[in-house]
Formats: structure tokens, sequence, C-alpha cells
């Protein structure tokens, strides 16, 4: 009776239980599906150990600084001042994966002092763009954090009606400063002449984005970055430098290389987690910057608009002026190349 | 001695009278002259070694993907034994992967292996640095719309005709018919002598006649 909405077919199979076995079957699929998932979802995340970090203690923190050639060393604070650091030991390390570590094999050196972990198996449980999770077996889980003497910015630039089709000059720029000294790397479509250019932007043109404007034909998005984010990207802007000088560009038409490039730069943003809301410029229905039908802009406008949606969605991200000036001290900008 | 060398380096590099460009082709430009690698761990120039003045064919793959490659691939060993007489000689397939950073000429091995590809001659699966396969990639399965060109697994579903000696190109759906797919390769062919034609025109005509005998009309159109 119970079974009296099923019809007659399902009814009987769910006495024979073939039905609940499917249902067991499915659940099962759905599990394996979600794990994998979440597997696909870290897998374009990778993590670089070699750097300095910090232990989450601050009373007595402790750094430890992994270089190339598989040595660490542990340093703690020194001095009066705190702000010295020296060095108590140093050991090996061995990777179980170089790009995406699961275990950090420790191995303490006889005559490099004693290495406050010991000879040790790190197991890594997490990381993302500044942090990664180490556990000892019979300890808690520890997060270090990257420690960086450099600040990183990423802007986004463009401006409209600068050319004969009604776009203009759009490009990401990547600043590395250390309050000193400051890179700026920025490759796009810049103006030549009457026309347009693909490749390195010249200093005159991306020194104008380096302070915001009200000029509504402008958009100029500043967020600051991670050392990591600063690396993957910079990757990108220089993998497309070297295609525009040797002639290697993806398409023959320069302005949707443009948009690759936007695109690249702003999607390696999110390979390790959301770090900034994107919107998803794939030239679907759903996608009206560029098949908005009023208006179906010239793929010299495309990244102008693309940057303008980012900085809307991302407004609390971006950096001011102000913020931006005392981080960079106002340092006359000397150009990465 | 000449002719051994020949028939035993199928990727090494061509006698020039064998493999000769069209005056057409874009040659290194368009193909590009990228070092690339093997499944056997042989290095390649990809147009000098590979395309110069050859008819070709070339699908996208990757070792890992349990998508489209292992049908594509299963379709393309049956392609390959219907033209075995010829794959080596003048008809190579080129299986080139998507993925290369993760494809080192060991796990193409590998999938060659798995999909009873390895050691048919004239078929040979390519892995290089990731900047050449992208840009060799784009030029040759290009679509000019950035989804669909970004998508690398949508890629995988389609096999290219190159013929750099007639500088024909083609493109087929490898999930198409066999004769679909075996006509359009035939495309690519060099163009036939006038003997050749009048015999294959012979055999169509006793193929029709015999067809109009039974049915009392052309069942083949």
């Amino acid at each position: 009776m119970g079974e009296a909405w099923l019809s007659p077919f399902v009814a009987a199979e769910f006495k024979e239980g073939t039905v609940r076995r499917s249902a067991m079957l499915l659940g099962l699929i759905l599990v394996c599906l979600l794990s994998a998932h979440s597997a696909i979802a870290q897998r374009g995340c990778e993590l670089n150990i070699v750097g300095t970090w910090s232990t989450a203690d601050q009373s007595n923190p402790i750094l430890y600084r992994f270089t190339q050639d598989g040595k660490v060393t542990a340093l703690s604070r020194s001095g009066s001042n705190g702000e010295d650091f020296r060095e108590i030991a140093t050991a090996d390390y061995v990777l179980d994966n170089p790009k995406a570590p699961k275990v950090v094999l420790l191995k303490e050196l006889a005559d490099r002092g004693k290495f406050p972990l010991g000879t040790a198996a790190l197991d890594i449980t997490g990381y993302d763009d500044k942090s990664v999770t180490v556990k000892i077996l019979g300890q808690d889980a520890v997060r270090w954090t990257r420690v960086d003497p450099n600040r990183y910015f990423m802007v986004l630039a463009g401006r409209i009606r600068t050319f004969y089709d009604g776009g203009g000059p759009s490009f990401p720029m990547l600043i590395k400063t250390d309050g000193r000294k400051t890179e700026i790397d920025a490759v796009g479509l810049f103006p030549r002449g009457s026309y347009w250019d693909f490749g390195r932007v010249p200093e005159q043109v991306y020194s104008h984005f380096m302070k915001e404007t009200d000029n509504d034909s402008e958009v100029m998005f500043r967020l600051e970055i991670t050392g990591v984010q600063y690396e993957r990207a910079l990757k990108i802007v220089r993998t497309w430098d070297r295609r525009a000088r040797e002639g290697a560009l993806l398409y023959p038409d320069v302005t949707m290389d443009n948009i690759l490039l936007a695109k690249g730069v702003t999607e390696s943003l999110n390979q390790c987690g959301e770090r900034i809301k994107l919107y998803k410029l794939d030239w679907s229905i759903q996608d009206y910057i560029s098949n908005s039908p009023q208006d179906k802009p010239e793929t010299t406008r495309i990244p102008y608009l693309y940057f303008q949606k980012l900085k809307r969605l991302n407004e609390s991200l971006h950096v001011g002026d102000e913020k931006f000036h005392a981080a960079t001290r106002a340092g006359s900008p000397q150009s990465g190349h | 001695m000449k002719r051994r060398a020949f028939f035993t380096s199928f990727v090494g590099k061509p006698p020039d009278e064998q493999f000769k460009p069209a005056r057409g082709s874009p040659g290194p430009t368009i193909f590009t002259n990228a070092l690339l690698r093997t499944h056997e761990n042989k290095q390649v120039r990809f147009y000098d070694d590979l395309i110069r003045g050859r008819h070709v064919l070339i699908n996208l793959m990757y070792a890992d993907c349990h998508g489209a490659c292992p049908v594509v691939t299963e379709r393309l060993l049956k392609v390959y034994s219907e033209l075995k007489d010829r794959m080596g000689k003048n008809l190579f397939l080129y299986s080139m992967t998507v993925k290369p950073e993760d494809d080192d000429p060991a796990a193409l091995k590998n999938y060659a292996e798995m999909h009873r590809a390895y050691g048919l001659p004239g078929w040979t699966f390519l892995t290089g640095d990731p900047y050449d396969m992208e840009t060799i990639r784009f030029n040759l399965f290009r679509m000019d719309h950035i989804a669909i060109d970004l998508d690398i697994y949508a890629h995988t579903s389609t096999l290219k005709i190159i013929n750099d000696g007639t500088n024909r190109w083609l493109h087929v759906d490898p999930m198409a018919s066999f004769s679909t797919i075996l006509r359009k390769i035939s495309w690519a062919d060099p163009p036939k002598s006038f003997a050749e034609k009048l015999e294959a025109n012979k055999k169509l005509q006793e193929k029709i006649n015999k067809e109009k005998k039974l049915w009392g009309y052309r069942k083949d159109a």
C-alpha cells in the first residue's frame, strides 16, 4: 500500500530493493563526483615552498627560510628592538611533489645547530597564496604565513575614444615595490601613431594610469595582490611580451590577443581560491559585454568594459592614490624590463 | 641503404625529392619550427621533420583524458588500419597533447600503449614546451572564438587534415562515419594522373552498371 504512488513497475522493483540499491549507487557516484570536483578545483593551485615563512606565535616567532637548493634555515628574534633575527639551525628538506607538496621531510644536519622541528615529516594539510598549514605527528596543526618585504599591486587600466573605432589602450600593469625601488611591467594594447600596437607598453602611456582619474572614458582599477599572485600574473604578462616580440601571437588580430591577456591575468588571481569577484567574459549569451544586443562593442573596447565591470564588482578592493603612494613612497617608477 | 633509411626513420628528415612543399605552403611561419618531443623521446622540428611536403592528420589529446580522447583514439586506430598501407610512407598521423605540462614522452608512450597505438609506423604522439604547443594549437585549430579557443577539451574532438605538398587544409569530426573521414582524407591527396583518373572512372562505371542491373537504379548515388 505504501508504494501506491509508485507505478506498478517501480513498485515491483522497490520491493526487490533495486531502487534502494540504485539510490545508494547514485549517492556514491555523487560523493565521488563532488570529491573529484574539489580535487580539480585545487589542481591549478601550486605551492612554492621557497621563501621565508613565519609561525603564528607572535610572542616568539620563528622564521623558516626555504631555499631552492633543498636547505631550510630556522631564525629566531634577537636584539632589543625585536626586529633582528639570528640563525638557529639549518636542515635539509625534501618535498614529495615539488609543485603540490603534501609532505616535507626535514633532516637535521649534524654541524648546523639544533633544528627546532628536529628530523621530522611535516604534513601540508592546506595552503593558499599567503599561508600554509603544516602538521607534525602528535602535534596541533600550525599556520605559517609568507614573509615578504615587498608589496605588490595589479592595475587594470583602460581608456576609450582614442582609436578611430572608439576603442583605446588597455593593459594590465604589475607593480612590485619595497618602498624604495619600484618595478613596473605593463603589456597590452597601446596607441602607436594613429593605429594601435600590442606588446610592452611605453612609460608615457602607463604612467598616466599611476594615479586615479575622474574621466569617464578611463578606468583604473588598482588592487593589492600577494607575491604568489604577482609571480603568476608576471609569468602570463611576460609570456605575452615574448609572443609579441617573437611574432608568435595567438590571433592575427592583436585586439583579440589583448582580451586573452586581460582574461588570463585577472583569472590567475583566483587560481588558489576566490580573491576577487570575476566576470565571465566568454562570449556566451549571458556575457553582455561581448554580446550586448544594443551595442556590440569593438574588440578594442572589450578590455575597458571588462576592467570597468571588475572594478564595480570589487569596489572595496580598489587601492586609492593615498594608500598606494604611501606604499611606494611616491618614488619614481623604474621599469621592470 | 637510402630506401632503408627512409622507411625506418619515419619522423626523420625526409629526402627533399619525396616530400616537396607546395609553392603556396605557409611553411614554418604558421606551422612553427618548434622543437618537440615524440613519445619515444626523440627531438623533432615540427615543420622540417613532420610537416614539410607531407600529407598529415593531426589530432589533439592528453594522456589523462577520460572524455573524448580515448574514443577518438579508438576511431583513429580504425582509420589507421584502413589506411595502414599508406601510413608512414605518404600519410602520417600526429597526436599532440594539449597538456604539455603534464604529458612528458613517457606519459604519451603509456597512452599509446594503452590504446594499442604504440609502435605503429607513421603514428607519432607529440609534446613540447607549453608556449610552442599553444602556438601550434592556435595556428592550426583556432576558430576565432575566444571561449572555444581557450577550451582545450573542445579541441580533442577535431581531426585536421593537411597536405603541405598540395597546401590543402581540411578538418573532420573523428566521430563522423568512416566513409566521410576517408573521403575527406582523400580530398587532400595529391592530384591523380590522367591514367589514374581514367582507371578510377572505369571502376566507378562498372560499379554503377552493376548496381543498375541489380536494383534498377544507382544505389550509392
